[in-house]
């Protein structure tokens, strides 16, 4: 029992994580239809961040870490893809993969190659323990997060104008700006709103592995994306629940499979992903979005 | 005080969708463009709307403001609202949210939120089912909202492509009164039709549209002339596609 709980939480967890990966990239795509590979170098961003904690404390680092990655998202809508937003799909990609490699490059020549180690909330690393049940305080923490950030994400589009207005350009972008919804706003607040999944995401990741380096964001960034077209491309929420099911997917492989494969249990998880593509290639949650570009 | 066209084209690569259209709409009056399908009609809405898809030439203004290469988001807060064929309703947002977020542009919130309220007394229907999706109205339910959306921007100049495409014939007259009340309440309406003799019962001009160009004009009445072209050309359509 006690082995089975501590699976589930580590699952529950990972999928957490993977979820938040996936609403970062869905936030743009839904909207801007951007298929925005730098999302991971936002991602690399926040986890870099963390190395501040050493000479400004904790809080500092973490709303430094946050405001760095948003403004570097806001820059990335205005100076790279604003002017070119009505561009074919490839032009934009091409693009995102330019920005990406941009950034990868200014942290290599910034930082080096080496991963750098970090000695940021030290704490979340020990154990919680419950009796004979052990929880890891990072992985209490994802989950927090996601619950935040989730609760948050649909407060704010439910429940206030820019999220009407995004939900809106989602679904047909030319008639969002028909009724009025300024493009560049609407666009430029995915691109915030995705900055701060990024954001939170980069920083588990780099607590996770202890470290920050110029590709930190590199994996996550592609199970970001799988996990989006898994959920339903357009789906903001199919995309958050893509990302649980691979993460989750993935624990349950390596306690499941016998002990001679569970090393690929990756090979597994996505050959399940493949199977399901094939016989639904819209995803697993209907899509909202239409892909209306204007 | 008036939308006016002056010599508009719409080229879709070397395709001529319309050209040469110059027409004014005043406030307070239906003008009605009627032609077969493919004639350019929408093309020239959805110029003016400035949610063209091709190269647009030509000037466009209204209240003698140029609108000429503006945005969408622009051209509706200079007063030009355009409810566009099929409704192009938010399927997934609620009637409500619709209709909140044709106040986007609007300043005085607490004015728009009346304007929203107001909608619901002249659409009874909408009241009725404030939360449910736009996806799940019916087609007339449907149109009525795209109408409430527009109007909740108040609009000066309404542009109406084709109100009662795929309506049944009960719900195409409460459109059509619809219309008229809006008229009658001051606004400018634009007007595009197949529906053309019902559409020329409602019109103050009538102008008939035939591939990309105007080709007759009637002041009011039933301008017969026109139904008669219009016909014809609809039976060398249908007879193009017959062979």
């Amino acid at each position: 029992m006690i082995f089975f709980l501590q699976n589930l939480i580590d699952a529950v967890s990972l999928g957490c994580l993977y979820a938040l990966f996936a609403l970062s990239i869905a936030m743009i795509f839904g909207v801007a239809r951007i298929v925005n590979f730098a999302n991971g170098d936002l991602m690399t961003v926040g986890g870099f961040s963390l190395l501040l904690s050493g000479t400004v404390g904790s809080v500092p680092t973490l709303l430094a870490g946050f405001a760095a990655v948003i403004v570097l998202s806001l820059a990335m809508e205005r100076f790279a893809f604003r002017k070119i937003i009505k561009a074919p799909m490839p032009t934009l990609m091409v693009m995102s993969l330019g920005v990406s490699l941009l950034i990868q490059n200014i942290l290599l020549i910034a930082f080096g190659s080496r991963p750098k180690g970090i000695l940021f909330a030290q704490f979340l690393t020990e154990p919680l323990r419950f009796g004979e049940l052990r929880i890891s305080a990072l992985n209490v923490v994802t989950i927090a997060v996601l619950a935040v950030m989730g609760g948050g994400l649909v407060y704010v589009l439910k429940r206030t104008s820019v999220g009407v207005q995004l939900r809106a350009a989602a679904e047909d972008f030319q008639m969002a700006r028909l009724v009025g919804v300024r493009a560049n706003w609407v666009v430029a607040s995915s691109f915030a709103i995705s900055g701060v999944m990024a954001a939170a995401s980069g920083m588990i990741l780099a607590l996770q592995v202890g470290t920050a380096s110029y590709n930190l964001g590199g994996r996550a960034v592609i199970l970001g994306f799988i996990a989006t077209v898994l959920g339903g491309l357009g789906s903001i929420a199919g995309a958050a629940l893509g990302g649980f099911i691979i993460g989750f997917a993935t624990v349950m492989a390596q306690i499941f499979l016998p002990e001679a494969v569970s090393p690929f249990r990756d090979a597994f998880v996505y050959a399940a992903v493949i199977l399901v593509l094939l016989f639904r290639p819209q995803g697993l949650f209907v899509a909202f979005g239409r892909g209306v570009r204007a | 005080m008036s939308l006016v066209l002056d010599n508009l084209g719409v080229t879709y690569g070397s395709v001529r969708a319309a050209r040469s259209i110059s027409l004014t709409c005043e406030p307070g009056k239906i003008v009605t463009i009627v032609g077969p399908n493919g004639a350019g009609k929408s093309s020239v809405l959805n110029a003016i709307a400035g949610a063209s898809q091709g190269k647009v030439s030509g000037r466009i203004s209204v209240d003698d403001v140029d609108l000429s290469g503006q945005d969408p988001e622009q051209i509706i807060r200079k007063g030009v609202a355009l409810v566009p064929e099929g409704r192009r309703i938010f399927t997934s947002l609620s009637i409500e949210e619709n209709l909140q977020i044709g106040t986007v542009m609007r300043r005085d919130k607490s004015a728009a939120a009346a304007d929203v309220e107001s909608m619901y007394d002249r659409f009874p229907a909408l009241a009725r089912r404030r939360k449910a999706a736009g996806g799940t109205l019916s087609g007339g339910e449907a149109q009525q909202l795209a109408i409430a959306r527009a109007l909740v921007s108040r609009p000066r100049y309404l542009l109406l492509d084709e109100p009662s495409l795929g309506l049944a014939p009960l719900i195409i007259a409460q459109i059509f009164d619809i219309v008229r009340a809006l008229r009658d309440e001051g606004l400018g309406i634009l007007l595009v039709e197949q529906n053309a003799v019902a559409a020329m019962e409602l019109a103050d001009v009538t102008l008939l549209m035939l591939t990309g160009e105007l080709r007759r004009s009637s002041e009011g009445g039933s301008g017969e002339d026109i139904v008669a072209s219009y016909f014809a050309s609809t039976l060398v359509e249908e007879g193009g596609t017959a062979r």
